[in-house]
C-alpha cells in the first residue's frame, strides 16, 4: 500500500467520523430539554432556547 | 475535482453554512454562550461575536466557490483548530458550559464528544489544505520543467 492509497483511506475514515459525529451531536437532548424548559418556563421536547424565548 | 475533494468540501461548506446561520438567527444566546468560554476575556463576548459568526458565514461560502477555495481551506483549518483549543480548555476549566452550537436543533453542553468532532473536523479541513499544497508544488514543478 502506497502513501497516496493511505492517505485517501484516512480521508475517507475522517469524513465518516465528521458525519457520525455532527449527526449524533445534532440530535436533541432530552436532559438539556427539560433543563431548558424549567429554565423557560416551556414545555414540550426542546420548545424553548437561550435566552429563554417561548416559541410561537 | 475528485470526488472525495468535493464531498468533503461540501460538507464543510454546509457545517459552517449551517453553524453561522444558527447563530445569526440565535444571536443573543451565542453571545452569551461565547462568554462563558474560558479563554474569551470578559465581556468580550459581544465584541468576538459578529467577526467570529462573519468568518464561517465567509468560509463556508469560498469552500464552494473555486477561487476562493485554497484560502478557505486554510481559514476554516484555523478556525476549527481555535474551536478545538477553546473547547478543550473549558472542558479542563469550566466543564459543562453551554458548547454555543446547534441552537435551533438543541441547546448543548460543550461535551468531550464536541471536542472529537472537532478534532475530525480538523483533519478533514488539514487533508484539504495537504492535498492542495501538493497540487500546488506538482503545477510548480511541471511549469519549471
Amino acid at each position: 500500500m502506497n502513501g497516496k492509497t493511505i492517505f485517501t483511506a484516512l480521508r475517507l475514515l475522517f469524513l465518516a467520523g465528521a458525519i457520525l459525529f455532527t449527526s449524533l451531536g445534532m440530535m436533541p437532548k432530552k436532559s438539556h430539554a427539560i433543563r431548558c424548559n424549567a429554565d423557560c418556563g416551556t414545555q414540550g421536547p426542546i420548545a424553548c432556547n437561550y435566552p429563554c424565548r417561548r416559541p410561537e | 475535482m475528485k470526488p472525495l475533494r468535493a464531498i468533503t468540501l461540501g460538507f464543510l461548506a454546509l457545517l459552517f453554512l449551517y453553524a453561522g446561520l444558527d447563530k445569526a438567527f440565535h444571536y443573543g444566546g451565542f453571545v452569551k454562550a461565547l462568554d462563558g468560554y474560558v479563554l474569551v476575556p470578559h465581556g468580550a463576548g459581544p465584541h468576538l461575536a459578529l467577526p467570529l459568526l462573519a468568518c464561517e458565514l465567509l468560509v463556508g461560502v469560498g469552500l464552494l466557490v473555486r477561487p476562493w477555495q485554497p484560502a478557505a481551506v486554510r481559514v476554516a483549518t484555523v478556525l476549527l483548530a481555535l474551536f478545538t483549543v477553546a473547547l478543550a480548555v473549558n472542558q479542563r476549566y469550566a466543564p459543562g458550559a453551554e458548547c454555543g452550537c446547534w441552537f435551533t436543533l438543541t441547546v448543548s453542553r460543550a461535551t468531550t464528544s464536541h471536542i472529537a468532532q472537532d478534532l475530525v473536523l480538523l483533519a478533514l479541513a488539514v487533508g484539504l489544505w495537504v492535498e492542495e499544497r501538493k497540487a500546488t508544488s506538482t503545477t510548480d514543478i511541471v511549469r519549471r520543467s
